[in-house]
Order: C-alpha cells, then structure tokens, then sequence
C-alpha cells in the first residue's frame, strides 16, 4: 500500500469555510490513518470524535471512548525530529510529578507512533477538566500557580538523541531586534497606503510605540539576559509557548496542563509575560493588583528572583499587544486597515493610557525578591544529565509503522516510562512514590539553597551581586522624564488625587553601578564559554563511559 | 589519490533540491574525478538511490532527519566500515565533523571547505574549533571575507586558510550580445511574461530581511526611468512557497511600487539562467555580511553589470569596473542613484557587463576552481 503522507488540506476545503468549520474537518485519509495508529495500542475504540484540527499545519486531535475510559489521540503537526523534542518533554514532566498526562505505550511498548510522515500520541483525557474563570484573579492566581509549578517540572530536561532541539533561549535580542524591525515595517505600509481608513491613526501611534521598543531594548540590554542565559537550557526549562485559559486546566489536584506540542527551551517567564499582557489587552486597561497577584501566585510555585522579575518587567514594558495586533497589516494591507485596524488602535491606545504608571509601581516590587546566583555558569549536573530514552528512536523517510527489536525497546522504556500493562497498577504506584520522595527531596535541596542565598545577600548587601544588577528605579525615572508626564498631567486634571499618589516617583534612586554586556563579543564569549563547558563535560562522561 | 567528499547533511548531491554548495560539488566534482578516484557522501534522498556510481564518481547518501549528530553518526559508521583508504577527506561547511572524521580515518589528511560563518561562537565551541583547526590540513575558503572571520576566532587557521573563488557554468550563462542562445532566453522569457523592450532590474535570491529586497522594491519610487521594471527570482526557501510575513511585507510593498514589480516565486536551478539572460541589471541586497553570494558569478557570467552591498566578502567581486556598491544597505536612495545613472546610459552599463564576463572567463569557471582544489589536494603552494 503507498502510505498516505500528512500534508496540510486548508487548499481542499472552500475557502468560504469558515474558520470553525475548517477546524472541523479532516481528510478521510487522516481518519483512516487514526483507525490504524489505534490499533498499535492495546484498547478498542467505540467512539471517535473529532476535537479540533490545524488544517493548514496538518494536525488534528480526536477523543476517543476506549475500554479503558476517554482518551486522546493526536497527529503532531510538526516534524517528527521536532515533535520528537516535545514528545520527550512530556515524557520528563510527568516523571518530574507534573500535571500532564502521560502518553500510552503501544503494544510493542512505543510512546508514540510514526505514520504519514508524523508523530501520534495517545493519552488519557483527564477528567474532569475545567477552564477557570478568564481575568478573574483567583483564576487567573491558580493558573499562573500550575504555569509556575509546570516550568519547575521542566527544569533539567535533557532531548532524547534523535530530536531536533527547540530553544528560544538564546534568542530574545533577535525577537526584539526583529519586533522593532517590523513595527518600521507598520510605518513603510501605512505610508505605502494613504487612502485606507486606518492609516493616518496607524502613522500617528508607530513613532511612540517604535521608540518604547527602542527603549526597551536598551534596558534589555542592559539587564542580567546574557549571564542569566549563561546558566544554560537545562537549567532554565522549557517555556510552554502557548499557555492560557485553555492549555491550563483545572482537574483533579491541580492544574492540568496540555498541548506540549510547541515546548522549547527559554526563559519561562516569557509564558507569564504574555498571559500579563494579553489579559490586559483584554480588560482595556492595566490593573496593577492582578498583575501583583499572578505574580505571587506564579512566585509561589516557582519562586522568582530579581534579576527574572526585573525580564519580566522589560519584557511586558515592550509593546507587545501592539505589535501582535499590527503585525498582520503586512498579509492584506487594504483590507485590514480599512476595517479592523483602526478600531484595534483605538483599544491598544486607550489601554496605554496607564500602563507606564503601573509598571512604574509594580517596579518597587522588585526589593521583593532576592538577586540570584548567576556567578557559575552553566550547572554542571553531579550525575550525568541523561537524555530522556524514548525506545528506538530511528525514523525511516517514508517508513511505515515502525517495526523493532521490541525486546530492546521494553529494557529502555522500563528505565523511563511506566511497566507494560500486566503489572501496571503496582509499578505505578511505587513509581509515584519514587517521583514525589524525589521531589520531596529537592524541594527541601531548594529550600536550603534559598535560605543560603538569603544568608548570602544579607552579608553582603553591597557586594557584586547587587552591583551587577540594573537599577530598576533609574530605568523608570528616565521613563518618567520622556512621555510619562505629559500623560499624567492629562490624568491628573480628570483624577487628581488618586492618580497623583500612583505617580510618585520611586524614591529609592540609590547609586548603583550597572554591569553593561553591550558588544557582541562579550555576548559570544559567554555563548562559546557554555559551548566549551559543555564539551567538556561531555568528554568526561564519555571518558567514564 | 582516493578522495571522499563530505557534503552537509542538509541537501543531496547531485543539487536535486538546489542549495550553494551542492551546487559547487556539482561544478567541480566531474573535473576533480578525472585526476583522481572521487566518493561524495551528502544526505539521503527519496528520489536517489543510498549508493550509485554516476560517470565514475561514486555517491554514498548517509540518512540524516537535516540533523548533523544523526549525519554524524551514519558518517562515522561508514568510515569504520569500509574497506577504503581514503587519502584525502575533504569536509565542507562542517568544521564539527573533523573530529569524529580524524578520529576514525587517522591517516587521511583533512581539507576543509568553509561557505560562510560556521566557526562563529554559537556554531561552535573555542575548543572543538581550535581542535579542528588542528586537525586541519587546509582550509579553502570561498571569499577573503570568510578567512578573515576564522583568523578571527582562531588565529592559528591563518597559514592553513586557501581563499578559493567559486566559479559558474559559461555553458548555461552566457550574454545575449553574444550568444544566439541566451537571445533566444532573454526573447523567449520577456515574451512569457510580456515585458517587451523594458529594462530589467534583477534580483535573484530567496526572499528575506537579510538578503534585503525590500529595500531595492522601496528604491522604485525613486528610479526615473518609466519603462524600468524590477523582477524578484525565488521564494522564502528552497521549494517551500508559502508567504512569510516578509514576503507579504515586500509584496504589499510592490503592489504600490510606480515601477512594476514582478515577483516569479520558486524557480528550478536549472532555469535560472533564463532570467539572467533576460534582465539589464542585476542588483544583490545583503543586509548581513554575506560570505560572498553565488549569484554575483551567474550575472557576471550572462554579461550583466550589477550593484552589490559593502557587505562581507561581496566587494571582493567588484572589480574593473563591472558594478557599484552599496555603502549603506538600508538605504534605498543609494540603490536608486545607481539604478538611475545605469539605466540611462545602458551602452555603458553594457560595457561593464562585459567586463565583469571577461572576468569569469578569466578568472571563475568550474575549471578554475577544481585546478585551486587540486592544487590544494597535491599540496602545491598556491599563487596568492
């Protein structure tokens, strides 16, 4: 049989389809391919129900009622090396005890599938799963808790050989180089098209926005990034890329997270960051006391330090909803700045109006938290950092399904993943109680390494630690001095006696040295210092080996 | 000699699917395999065999997923494996393939072909990069430009480095002025696409910020020539013709340009030199430092003068008068300053074409490049 490979069928569907239903649908081939997939498990299927699908990517999910209750089958959209990443991810995560539901072995022991040139899983369909209430703070507190909880499991993950890694770690200058480069690209379209609605809004709001990017990017700059990055991939995790109301769920103990598919190695703030900036989007305006609360709440689980919290800041002072709002005027200039643009301008701007103020205040947060260890580099892990085994982990181009020396994939997947079916209750459970001493473990490990790191700033208050830092306060007082007060002064006339109190500036404007790691080459010669302890080590575990 | 080449593990060899330096293997190999017994191993293909000896030269396709540890491996294993004694390996583009290569084929001398930056930090650690050096015989490099960079991080390279200017096929590219065959091109395409009598600018190169299109779509409202129009040749990637936000930026963009614009999408490598063969001018973008772009030879070779970027090794190619370049990448203005002198006065801009075709023939075929390679090989001191 010539296998049916997975390409995306958007071009089948009638482009009068609305988005809904194009979610809705899959080629009979693909369907057909779920039947087979599902048949390399040990379960059978009364019932296949189509969940959503990416028609344009290739990707679908389904969920399926088994005899072994409600489960998930999922095409990963992506390159089977790159699935693969995500795929060893989920695998880590749920051996680090985390709210993710593990991936069902195949009979022949796989956990996942390679059919159509794509990856599948199957897992549980945890139940029950309910959305918390959107821009509520309790909600909103519990989901960034599960999102703190979720990168503390992710800390340490080493890919399975045979996956294509997926890092954004190292690359917040380019995000930030090629954000600013495209809001240029906003002006040269808005000028290109004089005669749409939108554009003469468009040209009066990219200078301020252009030049907050610019600004940012100094302060960026200027931050802990580049020793922070030192520390390496393993040490920071995986950011979930996608984490909202809908990929965190609450369920039986806690937040659920799903759709690891897009995982990679970051700073996992970025995941806070956006879920900040997009909920303020939301409510038209910034409200400090939410923004406090989810970030205690994330603290909580997986505790901040300076130097991330004062990222965080800079990451969420860029003008991000501007630019994710904007940046499709590029696809249909005409048609999206004669209709939707100028209403959208309208919302961004108006929930401008007090975002400096807030940020300003919700900088004095940062005495809340202690400065971090960034004086060794990359952790050098005492054992050797295993990647995650996933069995025999060979694609063939055009293979169909995978067949293997199964008796060779069963010794791998013990050492990882939970025992075949037959004795599948007990294992569980002591596997569990494995996982949570091991946790149990760390937590007091951190703990310790917390109360060390306390002990360690006190004594030495102003020692180089501190000096290293960037001092927050000196950023917002120039921030304050540019377009700030002009804006306040508007404020002030319609408010003035709450508004004034919000305004203060910070009145700890202490001296502090700041560390600058502006050329490339100091950059470089922290990259190729990791590189090189890398190496290293590698050699020596090979060495004992 | 017994030679292996080592390809990268992101395209096969033969150049199928496109890319530069299967593209350069493909020039050269038949010619190097005259002197000696040539083994090319690149990256599997589903529609090429794993193994087929093609006019002498023999192909091994190692599988690699694009990822060059699984490359790595398959690499290893096939040398520990074989019967052959290879004298020479010579590794391209690929410096993190020295070490595992030395260590399993001690007694083979290892070139080194270097195409752009990837001895940079984030490439490769200062370790295993000076441990390459080292391990290095040679070291050809494809532009001055490139050389440089390696000496930079690695001092040490600098005896070892070869600078070797690719080279261009004068069979497929060649001037209308003089080839009743390209006459027929240059008529045949222009009436396909109903150009008439206009004069082309050409840009040929896959569509992105760094390569910097856009700013030469921008520098059309500033050409006076009214019966310019700007064609762009090629696609965000290789055979993926998908719209990136970039591609939409040019086009819309190009939508409003005075001068038409005419984008083709993907075109075949084997019809590229249509194009050449068709346009006026040709103009190369770079905004980053580019090692040094292959299309530079191709327009030279069809005889067309053009303008490139002072970026990386692409002043290099400017020489003799055969083009301008472009101090400030961003800068559309200067783009079209040029343009505009060029376009108006298109006996001279000729000219100049012709000067740059009499380089190539002088100076960049395949025939040149493999008599460097070899002269590389047998260890014979080069000219420069």
């Amino acid at each position: 049989m010539h296998e049916y490979t997975i390409e995306p069928w958007d071009h089948l569907v009638d482009s009068a389809t609305s988005e809904a239903d194009l979610e809705q649908y899959v080629p009979p081939e693909l369907e057909k391919m779920a039947y087979e997939v599902i048949s390399h498990y040990d379960m059978t299927v009364s019932e296949m129900t189509l969940i959503t699908s990416k028609p344009d990517k290739g990707g679908a999910i389904w969920k399926i009622e088994t005899n072994h209750g409600p489960r998930s089958i999922k095409v990963l959209h992506r390159q089977p090396t790159r699935s693969l990443f995500s795929i060893g991810a989920q695998v880590y995560v749920v051996g680090q005890g985390a709210r993710v539901a593990p991936l069902i072995p195949t009979k022949e022991n796989h956990l996942y599938v390679q059919a159509g040139g794509k990856l599948w899983i199957v897992t549980d369909w945890i139940t029950p799963l309910e959305q918390l209430m959107k821009i509520d703070l309790e909600g909103a507190s519990a989901l960034c808790y599960g999102l703190g909880e979720f990168h503390r499991h992710t800390k340490g993950y080493i890919p399975p050989t045979g996956s294509a890694k997926s890092s954004r770690l190292y690359r917040w200058n380019q995000y930030y180089e090629k954000m600013i480069q495209k809001i240029g690209w906003f002006r040269d379209i808005a000028h290109a098209y004089p005669e749409t609605v939108a554009s003469p809004h468009l040209l009066s709001v990219v200078d301020k926005f252009e030049q907050q990017a610019l600004d940012m990017y100094e302060k960026f700059k200027q931050s802990s990034y580049r020793k922070m990055i030192a520390k390496g991939e393993a040490h920071w995790g995986l950011a979930h890329q996608d984490y909202g109301w809908s990929n965190g769920q609450q369920g039986p103990g806690g937040i659920w997270v799903i759709d690891l598919d897009g995982v990679s190695y970051d700073l996992p703030i970025r995941d806070l960051r956006k879920i900040i900036t997009s909920t303020m989007d939301d409510m038209g305006t910034w409200d400090l006391e939410w923004i406090r609360g989810v970030i205690d709440a994330y603290h909580q689980a997986n505790p901040l330090d300076q130097e991330t919290f004062e990222l965080l800041w800079i990451d969420m002072a860029f003008p991000n909803e501007f630019y994710k709002h904007v940046k499709e005027v590029v696809f249909e200039p005409v048609n999206f700045m004669n209709t939707e643009l100028d209403a959208i301008l309208d919302r961004i701007t108006l929930t401008e109006s007090n975002k400096w103020e807030v940020l300003s205040e919700l900088a004095k947060d940062k005495e809340k938290y202690l400065p971090g260890d960034y004086s060794e580099e990359e952790v050098i892990y005492d054992v050797t950092p295993n990647p995650v085994v996933l069995g025999n982990t060979e694609f063939k181009n055009n293979s169909e399904f995978k067949k293997s020396d199964t008796s060779k994939m069963q010794q791998n997947l013990l050492s990882t993943f939970e025992e075949p079916k037959k004795s599948k209750s007990k294992s569980k459970e002591s596997k569990e109680s494995e996982t949570k001493k091991s946790l149990q473990e760390r937590e007091s490990l951190r703990s310790r390494i917390q109360r060390l790191q306390a002990v360690n700033s006190i004594k030495s208050k102003n020692s180089s630690n501190k000096d290293q830092l960037v001092d927050l306060d000196l950023l917002l007082k120039s921030i304050l001095e540019d377009d700030l007060p002009k804006l306040l002064k508007k404020m002030n006339e319609e408010k003035p006696s709450k508004t004034l109190k919000n305004t203060e500036h910070p009145s700890s404007s202490k001296s502090v040295k700041k560390r600058k790691f502006n050329s490339n080459t100091e950059f470089e010669s922290i990259i190729a210092k990791v590189q090189r302890k890398k190496l290293e080590h590698e050699r020596k575990t090979k060495k004992k080996k | 000699m017994n030679v292996l080449l080592i390809c990268t593990e992101m395209l096969p060899v033969p150049n199928i699917r496109g890319g530069a330096i299967q593209t350069y293997i493909c020039g050269v190999s038949h010619l190097l395999s005259e002197q000696h017994q040539i083994t090319i191993i690149s990256r599997t293909d589903p529609d090429l065999p794993d193994e087929e000896v093609v006019n002498g030269i023999r192909y091994v396709r190692i599988d690699s997923q694009r990822l060059l540890d699984i490359y790595k491996d398959g690499i290893v294993k096939y040398l520990s494996e074989t019967e052959e004694k290879y004298d020479i390996i010579h590794i391209f583009n690929r410096p993190k393939l020295v070490l595992p290569v030395s260590e399993v084929a001690p007694n083979s001398r290892i070139i080194l072909s270097m195409h752009n930056d990837m001895f940079k930090p984030e490439k490769i650690s200062r370790a295993e990069g000076a441990a390459a050096v080292e391990k290095t015989d040679k070291i050809i490099t494809i532009s001055k430009y490139i050389g440089q960079t390696i000496v930079s991080y690695f001092p040490e390279a600098e005896p070892k480095i070869v600078p070797i200017y690719s080279g261009v096929d004068l069979s497929r590219f060649a001037p209308w002025m003089k080839s009743e065959s390209a006459l027929q091109a240059r008529k045949a395409i222009r009436s396909k696409y109903d150009l008439g009598s206009k004069k082309i600018i050409l840009f040929v190169g896959r569509l992105s910020r760094n390569k910097g299109p856009h700013v030469l779509v921008k520098a059309m409202s500033e050409v006076k020539s009214k019966d310019a129009v700007l064609v762009i040749v090629g696609a965000a990637w290789f055979s993926d013709d998908r719209v990136s936000d970039y591609i939409a930026y040019t086009r819309a963009l190009a939508d409003r340009s005075p001068i038409p614009v005419i984008t083709t999408g993907f075109v075949q490598a084997d019809e590229v030199h249509n194009w050449f063969c068709a346009a006026d001018v040709f103009v190369c973008t770079s905004i980053w430092e580019e090692p040094l772009a292959r299309v530079h030879y191709e327009a030279m070779a069809a005889g067309l003068p053009f303008i490139t970027t002072a970026r990386g090794g692409n002043p290099e190619i400017v020489q003799n008068d055969n083009g301008y370049l472009v101090q400030n990448p961003e800068d559309p203005s200067e783009y079209a300053n040029y343009l505009n002198k060029m376009l108006s006065n298109l006996d001279y801009t000729r000219e100049m074409g012709l000067r740059g075709r009499k380089m190539v023939e002088e100076n960049f075929t395949w025939n040149h490049v493999a008599n460097n390679i070899l002269s590389v090989w047998e260890g014979i001191p080069s000219e420069n």
